[in-house]
Order: C-alpha cells, then structure tokens, then sequence
C-alpha cells in the first residue's frame, strides 16, 4: 500500500503524538511511583453489611458525605445485607486491598465467627480506624414497678419465669449482653427474638414483655417521653447524657460489652493509603456536624486505630466467646 | 396544637415552593418506580438519600414519602396491561386487571385504579390526621398473640383466592410456606434449606420471588407464541377518549370496594408487619366473598381492581402513623425514611409532634397535595400507557426482563438474587403452564414466616401456656372469626360437593334412559 505524501506527514505526527503521550504516562507513574500520589483518585466504596437506613447505614453515609467534601472525590455507600452481616463481612474481605473499598462493620463481625454456619474471621482484615460505640442496656416500661437492678434481679429471683426479655434477634450481641447479665445474677430471663431492634423496643412499650438490652439510640427518644425507664448501662462507664444510670459492673454484675463500629477494610491495605484514610476520617470525627451527629444518635467516641484497635479487638475476643458458649449459640460441629 | 391549627401550620409549610418542588419530584419519581417492573420504593428512597442531605428535614420526608406513596399509584399499571407486577402490592390486580386489559377495557381499569387510590390516599391522610395518636396505641396492643390472630384470618382466607381448583390453591399455598422456611430460623437461629449458602440464610427475598413468578415467567410464556402477535401486539389500540374512563356503572360496581378497600389497608397498614401487599390481597379476599358474583370474579371484574388497588395506597398512608407518632418503621423503605430523619437529627418517637410539628403536620399536609399531584400526572398519562401495548413484544418484554434484573439485584446488591430471580421465572412458567395459580402461592410466602415466628414468640412469652392466644379481647375475636370463615367453607363445599353428586347421578340416569 502507497501512502500518499499527505497521508505520511498526519501518520507521522500520529505517532509522535502518541510518543508524546507514552511520556507523558511514564513520567506521571514515576511520580506516582515515587510516593506522591494522590489518594483517592477515584471513588471510595464504604460497604455496610447492613440494610440502609439502619443506624450503621446513617453513620455511614453522614461520613461518606463529609469525606467526599474532603477528598472532592464521589464517597459512595453500598448496602449488602444479609445473614447477620455475613455476605457484606466476607465480600468485604475478598475485595482488592487497595484502599478504595472499606466497610463499616461492628462486633457482629466477630460474633459470627462463632455463631455463623459461614463464619467470618477476624484476622482477615486491616483495622483501619475505629467509628464508635454504641452501649447496650436494661431497659424496662416507664411505669414498671422496678428503679434500680438490684429491685429487677429481686424480683425476677422470687418470680422465676414470670418475667420475659426481647432481643433483636436469635445471635444478636443485645441478647448475648442479656443472657450473660441474666446468667451472672442468677436469675431466669426468658428471651423473645423479634426481627430487629424496632419491633423489640416495641413488644416493651406495649407492655407485652418486660425487658430489653437494645442499644441507647433505640431508646433514646423514649426515654425522653418516660414511656421507657432504662436501669444499666452496659459500657464501662456512665454515660454524659444519663448520669444518674449506674453500669452493669456498678451494681455489682461483672459485664461490661459495648458494640463498636470502626472502618475495616480487606487484609493488606498499604500503611501510606490507610495512613490518608485515617487522617481524613479523623478530620471528620473533629467537625462540630459529626459531633452534632453522634449526640443525637447516642453513640459515642471510639478513637482507637490501626495495630492498636486490632489488639483491643483480640484481648476482648475470649469473653465474646465466653458469652456466645453460656447462651448457647454456638454454631453446631 | 389541635388539628385545625395543626394543619393551617402544615399547609403553611407545605406550600413553601421548596416543599412543593420536593412533594412533585417525590410523586413523579413515585410513579415512574411503581410502573417499571421490578424497581421497588425502598431501592429508589436508598438511591435518592443523598440527594436529601442538602435540604431541611422536612422537605426531605416530604420528598421520600412521596416517592413512598406514589409507587402504589403506578404499581397497577403493568399488571393491568402485561400481567406483570409492577410492585408487590400490585400482584393481586394482575388477576382480574389484566382480564379487563384482554376484553379491551384497559382505560377503564387503569382509570378506577388511579380514582381508587386517590380515594383511598385522601381516606388515609385523614386518618392519619385524625386518628394518628389512638390508633398509634391501638397498634400497640398488636403482641405476637394478637398479630398469629390477624394471620391466621388472612390464611382462612386463602380459599377466596382461588378462581379454579382449590386443591391446586392449597398445593400453591403450601408451596409458598416451604419457599418461605428457607433461611435462619427466627428463635434458635438454625439454619433451614440452605445448604450452605450463605446468600440462603437470610432466606429468600420476595423482590426476585415476585418478579420471577409473574415477571419473567410471563416473558418465556410469550416466547411460545408464533405469528403476527409476535411482531405486533394483538389488540391494537387506538380507544377513544371517554373509552379510557371507567363508566357509570363501573363506578356504581366499585364505589364499596374502595370504601372498604381503604378502611381494610389503612387498618393493616397501621399495624407491624402489616403491608400493601398484605391489604390488597385482603381486599381481593373480601370483596369476593361477599360478592353476589363471586364467579366474575378472575374473569375480569372490576371489584378486583378497584378494591385492592385502594387497600394498597391507604396502606401507604396508615404505615405512616407508628413512624411518626412512635418513631416505630412498619416496612424496610419506611425505615429508610426514618433514617433520613435520623439523618437530619430529629429522632422520630413519641414526642415527634410535640417537638417538631413542622415535620409531622408539613408531612401530613404535603400528603393532599402529593395526592392530588398524583391524580393530575395518572390520568392523562392513561392514554399514554394504552398505548404501550401496541409497542412490539419483542421490543417490549427484553426491556421488562431488563429492569427485573435490576429491581432483583438492587435489593441487596447481591448478583444471587439475579439467580434466584430466573430460577423462579422457569418455575413460574411451568406452574403457569400447569395451570397453577400463583397468587396464593405469594400469600403463603408472605404470611407464613409471621404466622410462624408470632406463634412462637407469643408461646415463648407465656411459657407454652396456648391459653395467650384467647388472652386478650382482639385476639380472641380474630381468632374466632378465622373459625368462622373456615367453618362457612367447609359447610359451603360439602354443600356444593353434595349437589353435584345429585346433579351427576341425574345426569346418569338421563343417560341410561338414552
């Protein structure tokens, strides 16, 4: 094939310009190469095992909102719920450790290990930085006969079987704190899994069952109306909001669990990217938006990161453990 | 505040142009989600949060809502002129909506359903008005004991849901509980039927169950037909104007069904767990059995359209008192909602109106207006969907397997469910062939795991004393009415089975004498 005299000029500056361009590639990767990157470059997915609009779900997508205006890259959620965190936990784990995907999970993630016919594992993961706790609790009916815990245990200790508990669900960490307070004061609780925190709360507020261990933020705004009266905490200490709701371990009943939140992401994530990650989340937890947000929604700070939030997690493993053996729920062999 | 006042506020509010903007583009997207099959409201609100950050709490329910609302105004749409669901709650008008289609009454149908739901709407804004606070107490009452009650009444019902063989409605029905038992069992957590998956433990999803039973089973059955329907949809229409309004008789045939049918689904929609899916089913129940022409009944009656599509959007409005008078999420997209008011820090409980009557009574009226909105979008676009059905199948069916891919896998962002989603469209199409029906088949499915977690609560609770279930007034008087209604069918069919053992030995004897 000839080429015309025409035709070879354009094919030529064709290929300088592609040369051009080569360069141009080459030199932007040798900066990139040389640790001047910039992360993120592209969007960020937080997965939330979890179905949207669930208290994980809003705190996670507050977050994304104000790390997107950090980053000025798309900070996106994405839901993958199912078996109690499972699918979204596993996924998570399995995906490329490159920074640009990360979930918020919870204690959930460790309480499958034991409890999942598809466990999950706790080691298979970088812990990025924790997001926040939230502390479970002994909730009762506003006009319930009982103030304090020590009037609850006495009671549900000369009644045996006549009071009944709800819990969110049939492995949830709410009944695990239950079962364990129940079993350290020597009492008979009865527990009643509903399918999440709302229709538990719920069944109380009736006056249908006694008890229930949810979180502070399902009980908050009924707390606020007396139509609920809660009686302990289960964090380790008392709580800004309530200080006259003494803890677990004040009265005497040695348990102290809370369920904390943190962005995890799949095992590997290079130090200099999680390094960029925990910066910018930490720019977040200093914005009076977020503390705003954390106030209304009773959860509270929980700033431990990197190796260190990981140790935490190991050290308290064995008395998760201890508390999925007493009630049971173990996964069968 | 009392009501009058309340209101004047909430209007004041309502029609600030930014809470119109908001009520209108809620509404507009409302439609658009309920007439595309598969695509359902609680995947659009997820999709659409974000874009509520930048607007005030108020403007942001006010938005949701009416994306909430607003899909059962469309959901009717599809299965009256396709046969396919646009929505769950919208299953049950396939059956004698889409046999109005077939008879060339498309306008008709799609026009009751759209008068209905308006009807309903407004019913159900008013009640929620009205009635928010005791009837947010009354649900209270609703306890595991209460709630097996209810159940067990809509199962009792089952029966008048079958148009052809009962035997077959039962086998569906029972096929519906075992699709159903898949998954962690609710008080022991074991895991049932997964076998090992753990896309199975949390059991089935009723999104890629539905959309494969009626959607893409409707599809493969298509893919049978030979001839010049394939190029051309069959029934070309081109109806005149007033052809698209339903009659005066209609409205004469149609006027209780709605009234009933928005008590009926704004009662249940009150209630936990009750849902449009549940009051439209009920509604189609009821109004057949008191019927002086049960028989018309899956032939293309109007009762069937309109008394469902009714229950379906009061519903919509009842599920709206626990969240905002108790801050109590009936369904996944209302919890959706709630989360957006989390969101924006109101904390949605008892002391919602108190605190911020802004959202409450803004929301309340932005509902009349969401309301009128959607009756002045529907109606002239009932000419519009008419007309879909002169555009080619081959054009046409891809498109609604497309978007039910996208309703199944949007759920949970899981490609499983896209799986599941085909796995039931080949069994839908061999059920279909066999002539099964399906809708009690998606009864059993929906009922059963709350049937069976109610009474296991409520034997939990008491102990395993049986003596709970006749503990209170309610569930003592639904449970004998679900006696009630099983035992008028029973005593209906020996009846009926005896006069056609007389009418076969008469039948006998003329033909011996031949």
């Amino acid at each position: 094939m000839m080429l015309t005299q025409k035709e070879k000029k354009v094919s030529r500056s064709i290929v300088l310009i592609l040369a051009g361009l080569f360069l141009v590639l080459w030199m932007s990767h040798e900066t990139l190469a040389q640790g001047k990157e910039v992360f993120p470059s592209k969007t960020v997915t937080i997965v939330v095992p979890w179905a949207a609009g669930g208290s994980s779900d809003t705190a996670a997508r507050v977050m994304a909102k104000h790390l997107s205006e950090i980053w000025g890259q798309p900070v996106i959620v994405v839901n993958q719920p199912g078996a109690t965190g499972v699918i979204g936990s596993l996924k998570l784990a399995a995906s490329e450790p490159d920074g640009y995907t990360v979930g918020l999970l919870s204690t959930a993630v460790q309480t499958t290990q034991y409890t999942s016919p598809n466990p999950t594992d706790r080691h298979a993961y970088t812990y990025v930085i924790g997001a926040y706790f939230e502390p479970f609790t002994m909730a009762v009916k506003g006009d319930a006969p009982w103030k304090s815990l020590k009037e609850f245990v006495e009671y549900a200790k000369a009644n045996p079987g006549k009071i009944t508990h709800s819990s969110s669900g049939a492995a949830s960490t709410d009944k695990l704190v239950a079962m364990a307070f129940a079993r350290r004061s020597g009492i008979q609780l009865p527990d009643v899994p509903f399918e999440g925190y709302a229709p538990a709360v719920t069944a109380v507020l009736s006056g249908k069952i006694h008890s229930t261990s949810a979180t502070l933020a399902n009980l908050a705004p009924y707390l606020k109306s007396g139509d609920l009266r809660v009686l302990a905490v289960s964090s380790e200490k008392r709580l800004s909001e309530y200080p006259n709701v003494p803890t677990f371990m004040e009265n005497g009943v040695n348990l102290k669990w809370i369920n904390w939140n943190g962005i995890l992401g799949p095992k590997g994530i290079p130090a200099e990217r999680m390094a960029a990650i925990q910066t910018a989340v930490e720019k977040v937890y200093a914005m009076k938006a977020w503390q705003d947000f954390m106030t209304t929604s009773f959860i509270y700070s929980f700033p431990l990161k990197g190796d260190q939030f990981k140790t935490q997690i190991d050290k308290d493993d064995p008395v998760l453990k201890e508390m999925i053996e007493g009630a049971g729920l173990m996964r069968a062999k | 505040m009392d009501i009058l006042q309340g209101m004047l506020h909430g209007f004041g509010v309502a029609f600030t142009p930014a809470n119109l903007l908001a009520c209108f583009f809620g509404v507009l997207i409302g439609t658009a989600v309920g007439v595309l099959p598969g695509i359902g409201p609680s995947g659009s609100i997820a999709l659409l949060l974000p874009l509520t950050f930048s607007m005030d709490a108020t403007s942001a329910v006010i938005m949701l809502a009416g994306i909430y609302y607003g899909t059962m105004y469309g959901g009717s749409t599809t299965s009256i002129l396709i046969n396919v669901p646009g929505e769950a709650q919208s299953v049950i008008t396939c059956i004698d909506g889409f046999q109005m289609a077939s008879q060339g009454r498309a306008g008709p149908a799609l026009g009751i359903s759209a008068f209905g739901s308006f009807i309903a709407g407004t019913i159900g804004v008013i009640g929620l008005m009205v009635l928010a606070p005791p009837l947010a107490r009354f649900a209270l009452e609703f306890g595991p004991a209460e709630i097996f009650s209810l159940v067990l009444l809509a199962f009792a019902l089952v029966g008048y849901l079958a148009s052809g063989s009962m035997v077959k409605a039962l086998m569906m029905a029972i096929l519906g509980l075992l699709f159903a038992s898949v998954g962690m069992e609710i008080i022991t957590a074991v895991p049932r039927f997964t076998f090992g998956n753990v896309n199975l433990q949390s059991g089935i999803g009723l999104v890629p169950l539905i959309m494969g039973l009626f959607g893409v089973s409707e599809v493969i059955l298509s893919l049978e037909e030979t001839g010049p329907e394939v190029e051309i949809n069959a029934k070309k229409y081109a109806p005149r104007f007033w052809e698209l309004f339903p009659t005066r008789k209609d409205w004469k045939d149609s006027f209780w069904p709605i009234t009933r049918g928005s008590l009926i689904g704004f009662l249940i929609g009150i209630l936990p767990g009750g849902s449009g899916i549940v009051a439209s089913f009920s509604s189609y129940a009821i109004e057949k059995k008191i019927s002086r022409h049960p028989e018309k009944f899956g032939q293309g009656t109007i009762e069937g359209v309109a008394g469902p599509e009714s229950a379906n959007n009061a519903a919509a409005q009842g599920a709206f008192i626990p969240l905002l008078t108790l801050g109590i999420p009936g369904g996944s997209a209302i919890a959706l909602i709630l989360g957006a008011l989390r969101i924006h820090g109101v904390i949605p409980g008892p002391l919602l109106i108190k605190e911020h009557p802004e959202v409450f009574w803004g929301v309340v009226a932005s509902m009349y207006i969401g309301n009128f909105f959607l009756l002045i979008l529907n109606l002239p676009l009932i000419g519009m969907w008419v007309r879909l059905l002169n555009i080619p199948k081959y054009l046409l069916y891809p498109m609604i397997v497309l978007f039910c891919i996208i309703g199944a896998y949007s759920v949970d962002n899981n490609l499983f469910d896209v799986g599941l989603l085909f796995f039931f469209g080949f069994l839908g199409y061999v059920l279909k062939r066999l002539n099964f029906e399906l809708a009690p088949l998606i009864l059993g499915f929906i009922l059963g795991p709350i049937l069976e977690s109610s009474a296991k609560q409520a034997l939990i609770m008491s102990g395993g004393r049986l003596d709970i279930f006749v503990s209170s007034p309610i569930a003592t008087v639904l449970l004998s009415l679900s006696g009630l209604v099983i035992l008028t069918a029973v005593v209906s069919t020996l009846r009926r089975s005896k006069a056609m053992e007389a009418l076969k030995r008469e039948m006998e004897a003329s033909m011996d004498k031949e």
